[in-house]
């Protein structure tokens, strides 16, 4: 069986005396995805902060790529996340953004990806704006605009969904499932079984309902 | 039927005056509570003391000289008076210059309080405000110009003229803010005469400066007091109607400085104040190409591009050490470090957002190190070329020993850019550090250590600093000496000072 990208056990967070997350297992295989549900406070962020390595978790393990996930910039070359919504760029535009992710990540801004992306996402008519001038779903559209830009082995989104319009989300379910398609792997969290649907992924359902 | 006794959209009568309605407020907030504590009053009145005590005696021989300006500075005077003059235009304008405090912009602007008794606060303490800096102004042109021992007489007409300009001066403001949309012509008046001014001010062209016979003083005050009357008047009569629009922004603007100084907290003006700079810009995406260029270079080069106005304004400081060459020793150094800090500050907000926040970072995938040796390029390059310029003018134009002061500066700037680099990200300041007690009382360091936040890396710029505070004169050894520090100084904080693991800042 090859090494799982991300593995968790045992895990438990607790933030004073609200255990948020306890006893929590989970194993995701190279080139699957797998959904984290549950209801709001169940620890669905917490998790995916743990496996990013943003948040140190109080009882149990987590290893991403075989190692515990230690935030080097190493770490951040093979993962891509929306867990956290970045502060932008004065002065730059959202095409600007995207193209300086790209081009960190090694890709070449000019090759015609960004075009697609900005197409499929309906960002287009944007490309000049400023972030700060975006509506919120708006900024969700370019912040995955932003992760896909860039090549990564394991995508962790925090409700890649939320503020986005329905005719937008299974589009982005598209060019998961293209991420996925190209051997990446996906951990996400979601509050959309539609999304999920389209997704095709198993889910893992956290909280005091779980089963 | 309605659930209220009182008809929703009934009329109950005339509205308050705002002066009431303030009155009201005053009441209740005193019933609360003073605003202002008595440590506070004795810790302000404590930092004017200490402050006027330690550079008043040399800031006042600087202001009132025993002589006035020898004949071949006279245009100096002449050009630097109205150089403040324009400069003074251009505060008010960016201040707005009437506001109001924010909770009466929340409050009681959008209800039908006359709105000239809501502004008529604001518009007198503009006026207070004007007319105390044009008088300070025509003091300090007297000082310079006037022979000694100097009449009472004239004195007093020189101050009261300066005032009453100060006045117009605020009343033309407030009238641009009225109306932006025709503003502009007046915005244009800094960017034409600034430059032509300062060039005077450098080039002390000979010829004597035409006087003011005394016998024209007074019909010449009189004349400017009675416009600023008039123009008062009729600004006072037209607040009954000036829109509430132009009034939003500035007051906020003066809100969040107020925040900043009430908890102690200047860290995030920075930030304000480059939001605003780039508010309301409309921006052409320009294509990034792969290159040799490190992305976060790119980045700040395109931030370059689109500056290109405030690196002219730069270009233009560079000028000033030189125009106050006869300050106090010390100043000189002072002023070069903190315009080549100020350039160096062109292309820094980035990494104050990525100290704050390194999510964008974290996307990037690039280590702290990587990060910010790119982002020190730019940085560098300025505060280099700025320091250069400012060194170079001042040996062409002050009287400075011979030596390879360009040179000089060059070498000093990469130690200027690392400082505002670190101070760039500094962040928040820690609020959290015990209190310091002294004799005269405790305070909280954290403001203090904020402020002075990479200051120390000046201990790389010790050859430069001496030179400039007239200590000795440069030579090219010397300048050595400061490249080796300089480097070594960079060098240390980039291997030190830097995470070379994590996309850290």
């Amino acid at each position: 069986m090859p090494t799982p990208v991300v593995s968790a056990r045992g895990l438990g967070v607790s933030f004073g005396s609200v255990a948020v997350l306890v006893d929590v297992d989970l194993d995701l295989p190279p080139g699957a995805a797998l959904c984290l549900t549950g209801a709001n406070g169940a620890g669905k962020s917490t998790l995916l902060r743990c496996v990013t390595g943003l948040l140190t978790p109080q009882a149990g393990t987590v290893s991403v790529f075989g190692a515990t996930p230690d935030g080097s910039a190493t770490f951040w070359r093979r993962v891509a996340t929306t867990v956290e919504q970045p502060t932008w760029y004065l002065g730059l535009t959202v095409r600007e953004h995207v193209e300086l992710v790209r081009l960190a990540g090694g890709g070449d801004p000019a090759d015609g990806h960004v075009d697609e992306l900005f197409a499929v996402l309906g960002l287009a008519a944007l490309a000049d704006a400023t972030p700060d001038v975006l509506s919120s779903g708006q900024r969700q559209r370019m912040l995955l605009a932003a992760v896909l830009a860039r090549p990564s082995d394991l995508l962790v989104l925090d409700e890649p969904e939320q503020r986005l319009d329905t005719e937008i989300r299974p589009v982005v379910a598209g060019l998961l499932r293209d991420h996925l398609a190209g051997g990446g792997s996906l951990l996400l969290a979601s509050h959309d079984p539609s999304f999920v649907a389209a997704l095709g992924c198993p889910t893992l359902r956290l909280g005091a309902d779980a089963s | 039927m309605s659930q209220l006794r009182e008809s929703p959209v009934a009329v109950a009568g005339p509205p308050p005056r705002a002066r009431e309605l303030r009155r009201w407020v005053r009441r209740r907030r005193a019933a609360a509570g003073a605003s202002l504590s008595l440590e506070t009053v004795y810790v302000l009145a404590l930092t004017v003391v200490i402050t006027v005590a330690m550079v008043g005696p040399s800031w006042g021989r600087l202001l009132w000289p025993d002589r006035p300006a020898p004949e071949s500075a006279r245009w100096t005077v002449v050009a630097l008076l109205a150089a403040a003059a324009v400069g003074l235009l251009l505060l008010l304008r960016r201040l707005g210059p009437l506001l109001l405090r924010r909770d009466d912009l929340a409050w009681l602007l959008p209800t039908p309080v006359p709105r000239r008794g809501l502004l008529l606060p604001a518009l007198a303490r503009v006026l207070v405000g004007a007319a105390a800096a044009g008088a300070l102004v025509a003091l300090g042109g007297v000082a310079q110009l006037a022979e000694r021992p100097t009449p009472p007489s004239t004195f007093g007409w020189w101050v009261a003229t300066g005032a009453a300009g100060g006045v117009l001066l605020a009343l033309l403001a407030v009238a641009a803010q009225r109306r932006p949309g025709r503003a502009r012509p007046l915005d244009v008046i800094p960017v034409v005469a600034l430059p032509p001014l300062g060039a005077l001010a450098l080039v002390e062209p000979a010829g004597a400066v035409p006087g003011v016979p005394v016998v024209a003083l007074g019909p010449l005050a009189s004349a400017v007091l009675a416009a600023a009357a008039v123009a008062t008047a009729v600004t006072v009569r037209a607040l009954a109607s000036f829109p509430g629009a132009p009034l939003h922004d500035p007051s906020r603007l003066l809100g969040s400085h107020l925040d900043a100084a009430y908890a102690a907290e200047p860290s995030f003006l920075p930030d304000l104040w480059e939001r605003r700079y780039w508010r309301g810009r409309a921006l052409r995406s320009r294509p990034l190409r792969r290159g040799r260029l490190p992305g976060p270079v790119r980045h700040d080069l395109l931030i370059l591009a689109r500056k290109r106005r405030r690196l002219g304004w730069l270009a233009l400081a560079a000028a000033v050490p030189a125009v106050l060459v006869q300050a106090p020793g010390g100043t000189l150094a002072l002023l070069v470090v903190l315009g080549g800090s100020l350039a160096a500050g062109t292309t820094l907000d980035a990494t104050r957002r990525d100290a704050a926040a390194p999510a964008l970072l974290r996307l990037l995938g690039l280590t702290g190190r990587r990060v910010l040796v790119a982002r020190t390029v730019a940085p560098a390059l300025l505060a280099s070329v700025w320091c250069a310029l400012a060194a170079a003018v001042l040996a062409a134009t002050g009287d400075l020993p011979p030596g390879p002061w360009w040179a000089l500066g060059l070498a000093l700037g990469p130690t200027v850019a690392v400082m505002a680099l670190r101070r760039a990200r500094s962040g928040l300041v820690d609020n959290s550090l015990p209190l310091v007690d002294t004799p005269a009382g405790s305070f909280a360091p954290g403001p203090l250590i904020w402020l002075l936040a990479g200051v120390d890396q000046l201990m790389f710029a010790v050859p430069a600093l001496a030179a400039l505070g007239g200590l000795l004169a440069p030579t090219w050894a010397w300048v050595l000496v400061q490249v080796g520090l300089s480097a070594a100084g960079l060098a240390a904080w980039l291997l030190l000072g830097t995470d070379r693991r994590r996309p850290v800042l």
